[in-house]
């Protein structure tokens, strides 16, 4: 308090100036010998001593000084000139899903930066370790409304993991070096750096730092050793024992652990959306998906069960629908990374902080082979009560082409160690039920946020990140997703990446559609796209694929033969498909998990 | 939609309720309660930012927040008051303690021992025939005059929020010309918060 509260001159008092800079510290400062570069060559520098492979980007205005540092450096990672800096991000994400590493986006100011909003969004909620350069204008005129400035630091703010908005070249690397840090460990997620112009052309002295002091991160936990007795005891004692295992199991790299652990135990696996791919679906313990678009007995499962052990999965909404009446019986054990998804949605009886695959590790030794005979045999009867009652649709002739059909189909063709992407909607859950998934990192699809116009870049992505490994990359898409990025296609066909690219054509927003027949009266508003739909076949060819078409079993047989023959540039091939298909199983949003709708005319739970 | 109150609730149902704090009684909700949250972080622009913008994004109340640096010029202590329920409050703590620019963090529930206080200045008009009725009921109130001109009284008060607001309330009848809180203060009178 002032000796006199009258005199408070608050213009010359000295208050503490706030650093206006949020820069990371490196352990070490630079070297004295260290080279004195501009802000655009430590740019390229700090990524290649970040190992970065490839990086998705567009140019433009603020950062056309890093396009000039490339083209004078020449590199050691792969720029790839997206057409839409939201599919560069889609790229960045498909590129990271399929190798586990960090993907790297750089756009320009403005427009650039809000561009990719919807890709760190998507990343940010499945999770996707993303760096994200954009660019800004120089310092001294942010705030003044400057050509194609956009406070980026804001309105990216809620859908980033972390952000970063570099002030001086110095803190350059520290930064880079602290984005990729934090986007990497702990529950990955997408970082934005913000650039401004001039920080890119002031000059600092150049040295990557090795390590990098953030003393308000702390994303490593390991696993308390009373936690997992408790959930060791837990699992002992349980009868009716369930595993559901989420994407955190395959980011984690923890698959062939918990596939150990699951034929150890003998305990039943039911995996998320994101989750496919983490235990092999040909396994007798292997349930398939639960949630909204689930499998019959895996929801019955969940429904019964008592105990629920859940790994790397957050207790989404499309998981649980009904908060209250899912899982009644069970206890819940929730082997998580991210302490603030536990009890989140559903109360954790014994929670387990840490990273998935330390904590499989150290609960194995705890766990003997548990008697599930007859728990298996329970869900076993459900999966018969099902099948039995099951009309397969034709998989041959000249009628019409099921959607499912041509899904199965592809997945036959394409085989365990098939990459696929999909976009979102019917095809999307019509892919997770059919393709079969034989591997981990082997299904790559927008869940969270469910994006339309991810599958195709997300493809493009993967299959750079998969090149030499000779996995095929599947992309399967719906009519109206497609469309959204479709700008993509170019970029595919110039790297000749030879993508197989499905198109679900049903003419309809799917989706949408099935829930105006089931909960809206039938009233089909504005869900038909066959007037607004282009010549899919036509689009390819135009940006220089190959365009392939089929409308019955017979010719969905013979043009996915011809399209595994194409090995030097992107097939695209459409199937007609009628357009009143459904997917059930169906959850109804905020229906109880056991309230299930199997099929079309009348079929009850 | 509403619970079935016929459908009774198995044993693990009771017991994630009361364990998220909430009543197992259908027609007796919980009732939002005020907690303290008091946090030190990075002294730098955008880390407010992050903090009130998880509020507004993670649909969590925000009462007050007050902000100021502290004896380490690298770090800022920021008080927020929310209110919500036990399981929301909680919600909010982990998420905020997720933040990078989050160092240290400490919640005071209803009914743990704190010391709280609350910086009030409120403009009274005033003039020569009133004033000293005025400066009476300001004085009379525990408020602090610290400025007076032809026209007005501005006065200060310190106290907890609900002496603040029966300040306002009383005063208010008197020519209230303007009102500023400063959203309140707040250390746990045995636990010390601290960089860990």
């Amino acid at each position: 308090m002032p000796a006199d509260p009258h005199c408070d001159d608050m213009s010359t008092a000295t208050l503490p100036r706030p650093a206006h800079r949020a820069a990371p510290t490196p352990a070490t400062a630079p070297a004295a010998e260290a080279p004195v570069l501009t802000g655009a060559d430590i740019f390229v520098r700090s990524l290649e001593a970040e190992g970065v492979e490839f990086v998705f980007g567009h140019p433009g205005g603020a950062i056309i000084k890093i396009y000039d540092a490339l083209a004078q450096i020449r590199p050691s990672f792969r720029h790839i000139l997206v057409r839409h800096e939201q599919g560069g991000t889609h790229a960045a994400e498909g590129y990271a899903k399929a190798t586990g590493n960090v993907g790297t986006v750089l756009v320009t100011s403005g427009p650039g930066a809000t561009n990719t909003v919807t890709g760190i969004a998507d990343a940010m909620l499945d999770s996707i370790p993303l760096v994200v350069f954009t660019g800004q204008v120089a310092v001294p005129l942010i705030g003044g409304d400057a050509f194609q400035e956009v406070d980026t630091m804001g309105v990216t703010r809620s859908v980033t993991k972390h952000s970063f908005q570099v002030r001086s070249a110095a803190d350059l690397a520290p930064t880079i070096k602290a984005a990729y840090h934090i986007a990497r460990t702990g529950r990955p997620g997408p970082v934005v750096v913000d650039l401004p112009k001039d920080v890119l052309v002031d000059e600092a002295p150049f040295e990557y730092p090795e390590e990098i002091h953030l003393r308000g991160y702390h994303p490593a936990h390991p696993p308390r050793p009373d936690k997992i007795e408790r959930a060791a005891r837990m699992i002992q004692a349980s009868e009716r024992p369930l595993l559901y295992v989420g994407g955190g199991t395959i980011s984690g790299n923890a698959t062939e652990a918990l596939t150990d652990l699951a034929r150890h135990t003998r305990i039943p696996v039911t995996t998320t959306l994101h989750g496919l791919g983490a235990f092999p679906e040909a396994d007798d313990l292997a349930l398939g998906m639960l949630g909204m678009h689930g499998t019959y007995w895996a929801n019955m499962a969940v429904q019964t069960c008592d105990l629920l052990i859940a790994i790397g999965a957050r207790f989404d909404d499309r998981v649980t629908g009904k908060l209250e009446a899912w899982a009644p019986h069970a206890e819940v054990i929730h082997v998580e990374i991210d302490p603030s998804c536990v009890s989140k949605n559903v109360f954790a009886d014994c929670a387990i902080l840490g990273d998935v695959g330390d904590v499989i590790a150290a609960l194995r030794p705890h766990l003997a082979p548990k008697d599930t005979v007859d728990w298996l045999a329970q869900i076993e009867g459900w999966k018969r009560q099902v099948e039995e009652g099951d009309t397969e649709p034709e998989a041959t002739g000249d009628g019409p082409l099921q959607p499912q059909v041509a899904i199965r189909k592809l997945g036959a063709k394409a085989g365990p160690d098939a990459v696929l992407t999909t976009d979102v909607g019917q095809h999307q859950m019509w892919a997770a039920q059919c393709f079969g998934f034989g591997r981990t990192r082997s299904h790559i699809t927008s869940g969270g946020l469910g994006t339309m116009g991810f599958g195709l870049p997300a493809a493009i992505g993967a299959a750079l990140g998969l090149r030499g490994t000779g996995a095929t990359v599947v992309s399967i898409n719906g009519d109206g997703g497609f469309l959204m990025n479709c700008q993509e296609l170019g970029v595919a066909a110039k790297h000749r990446l030879p993508l197989k690219i499905a198109v679900i054509n049903n003419s309809r927003l799917g989706m949408v559609r099935q829930w105006q027949e089931l909960f809206f009266g039938e009233r089909y508003s504005e869900t038909d796209t066959s007037d607004t739909n282009p010549d899919f076949v036509a689009l390819a060819e135009a940006f220089g694929c190959v365009g392939l078409r089929a409308s019955t079993p017979d010719e969905a047989d013979a043009v996915i033969e011809a399209a595994w023959a194409v090995t030097d540039r992107p097939v695209l091939i459409e199937f007609i498909v009628p357009n009143a298909e459904m997917v059930f199983p169906m959850v109804p949003a905020g229906a109880a998990t056991d309230d299930m709708i199997l099929t079309r005319f009348g079929g009850d739970a | 939609m509403t619970p079935d109150p016929t459908r009774a609730l198995t044993a693990q149902q009771l017991l994630r309720k009361r364990a998220n704090g909430e009543t197992v009684l259908a027609d007796a909700p919980e009732a939002p309660q005020t907690h303290v949250l008091s946090i030190l972080i990075e002294n730098h622009a955008g880390a407010l930012n992050r903090v009130v913008n998880l509020f507004s994004a993670r649909n969590l109340n925000l009462d007050s927040v007050s902000v100021g640096p502290t004896d380490d010029a690298t770090v800022s202590r920021l008080t927020v008051a929310t209110t919500g329920t036990r399981r929301q409050v909680r919600q909010a703590v982990r998420l905020v303690r997720q933040l990078l620019d989050v160092l240290a963090l400490d919640e005071f529930t209803p009914g743990d021992p704190v010391v709280a206080r609350e910086l009030c200045l409120a403009k009274l008009a005033a003039t020569a025939a009133d004033r000293s009725a005025v400066l009476e009921l300001t004085r009379g109130l525990g408020a602090t005059v610290v400025h007076a001109d032809r026209e007005a009284v501005t006065v200060e008060l310190t106290g907890d929020s609900s002496e603040i607001d029966a300040f306002i309330e009383v005063v208010s009848e008197h020519g209230l010309l303007e009102v500023a809180r400063s959203g309140r203060l707040a250390f746990h009178r045995q636990r010390h918060l601290a960089l860990p």
